[in-house]
């Protein structure tokens, strides 16, 4: 099965990437994003946040507060799971909330929380080619959890 | 109930939630009696029963973290005027752990509630220990998860002039500090290194966003290509200087900080300026704000550490000031995961 990929000159085209994702993939709701430290998940996220109509200005880096909320219309969960050390923080934190709910959830680092992904969610891989430029491709869902292991160990 | 808030202020427990720790507090109308995190410590110290049913993290902790509170503050129920909790900004799941215990508290103890808000309460952090600033003065709230320039014109009166527009400025600390191979969270540690080291040697990116707002992820990535492109070079770079980076670094966010900061007090003429936050306590930034305040004539205000990172004491000064204006909460009251200014 092959997937698409988008290659990207940061920002400008996160935009057009965003809307074509959203697009293409117009069932999902939930949208797991992996990448090392500076790959741009926090912009591309902006991205699909502007894709769906939210105000740029309340749009964060949610990595000290786990997850931000914007909306309400959409609502839409913002996640960083990169301080998480445990699985059972995710418990803690009240993963299932951002995941069952029909709302858009955005997930930065999402490797620990695998186990609570369905096969619904659509994982998008950021990848640095050269400054200013990304690769952005979706894995299908076998895949992910090398990605996951790999991009963990040299960046997490 | 007699109403003593008269004499010397309320007498109010605090309870704080937000985000990872479990916290609760004493203000006895004039000081702290007891400031408390939930921890291995607090249930060595005092045991404490865990409810059974109790799973996550801040149920486990709030039950025995409130009887060591109370025990450690010398201050009994029929003795509180009111329980403040957090109310928000936060994650909603922990937010509601102190709401629902707060509520229940009070109720049981037949007392007033009082919700607060987390960063106003970061700035009322400064009313628990003297010298306490002068109103209106501004305050730049600094922490993980946090940058704001506040405008703050009594207890009760905050504005908000500047905000973040993606990372925290202790995000991009502990970010830089992990692309240097630093341990999570990074920026105690790239604070002690950056003293050993000459912060003019490298320059990393300053974004500058228009009006009073703040953008740290660019830096972030001027970290990320400059690392890379060096130790393609020299594989060594990092550990070979290490302290240099770390000083570049910590002289560039601080440096973003103060340039806003000081167009903030220039813009107000306010000349009361004051930190609040985890991040006041990094050393870079309190002495580079207390040099450009000298040169400039103004008053610093840096409260006592304790008081900077997420605790229950100013959730606890906050309410009093709150209780003290009037505000009763209803037990319908709701948390809000974004609760507005």
């Amino acid at each position: 099965m092959t997937l698409p990929s988008w290659r990207a000159t940061v920002p400008g085209d996160l935009d057009a990437i965003a809307r074509q994702i959203l697009t293409s993939c117009a069932i999902s709701r939930k949208f797991a994003l992996y990448g090392t430290l500076g790959a741009g998940k926090t912009a591309l996220v902006r991205a699909f946040c502007r894709q769906l109509g939210l105000a740029e200005a309340e749009i964060g880096s949610p990595s000290f507060a786990l997850a931000n909320e914007y909306g309400p219309d959409p609502l839409v969960f913002h996640l960083d799971l990169y301080r998480i050390k445990q699985p059972q923080e995710l418990f803690d934190l009240g993963l299932e909330r951002y995941l069952d709910g029909p709302e858009y959830c955005f997930l930065e680092w999402p490797e620990l929380a695998e186990p609570w992904l369905d096969g619904d969610t659509v994982r998008l891989k950021l990848t640095v080619l050269a400054q200013g430029e990304r690769l952005i491709e979706r894995l299908i869902p076998d895949s992910s959890p090398s990605v996951s292991s790999s991009t963990k160990d040299s960046n997490g | 109930m007699p109403d003593r808030s008269t004499e010397s202020g309320p007498v109010v427990l605090g309870l704080e939630s937000s985000c990872d720790d479990t916290a609760a507090a004493v203000w006895d109308g004039s000081k702290i009696r007891a400031n408390l995190i939930a921890g291995q410590a607090v249930h060595q110290q005092y045991g404490g029963v865990v409810p059974e049913l109790a799973s996550r993290d801040h149920e486990k902790h709030i039950v025995p973290l409130l009887e060591a509170t109370l025990a450690a503050s010398g201050i009994n129920p029929a003795m509180l005027d009111a329980v403040a909790f957090t109310r928000g900004p936060g994650l909603l799941g922990s937010l509601l752990v102190g709401a629902s215990f707060a509520k229940a508290l009070a109720w049981g103890w037949g007392l007033p509630l009082v919700g607060v808000h987390h960063m106003k309460a970061h700035v009322l952090a400064h009313f628990i220990e003297a010298p306490f600033p002068l109103f209106p003065f501004l305050c730049l709230t600094v922490s993980g998860g946090h940058t704001q320039i506040v405008r703050v014109d009594s207890p009760l009166v905050m504005t908000v002039l500047g905000r973040t527009l993606d990372d925290a400025a202790g995000e991009a600390f502990d970010k830089c500090g992990k692309l240097l191979g630093l341990d999570y969270p990074a920026g105690p540690l790239v604070d002690r290194l950056a003293s050993q080291g000459d912060p003019d040697r490298f320059a990393f990116a300053r974004p500058d966003m228009p009006g009073l707002d703040y953008s740290f992820s660019g830096l972030k990535t001027s970290v990320l290509y400059f690392l890379r492109d060096q130790t393609r070079l020299h594989p060594d770079f990092v550990s070979a200087n290490l302290a240099d980076l770390c000083a570049g670094i910590q002289a560039s966010i601080v440096s973003i900080l103060l340039h806003k900061f000081a167009i903030a007090a220039e813009q107000s003429g306010l000349e009361h300026l004051a930190l609040a936050g985890g991040v006041s306590a990094n050393r870079g930034l309190r002495q580079g704000l207390q040099a450009l305040a000298a040169q400039r004539g103004w008053s610093v205000y840096l409260p006592d550490p304790a008081y900077c990172t997420d605790n229950a004491a100013m959730i606890a000064r906050a309410g009093a000031f709150l209780f003290q204006a009037g505000q009763r909460d209803t037990h319908e009251l709701s948390v809000e995961a974004r609760l507005a200014w």
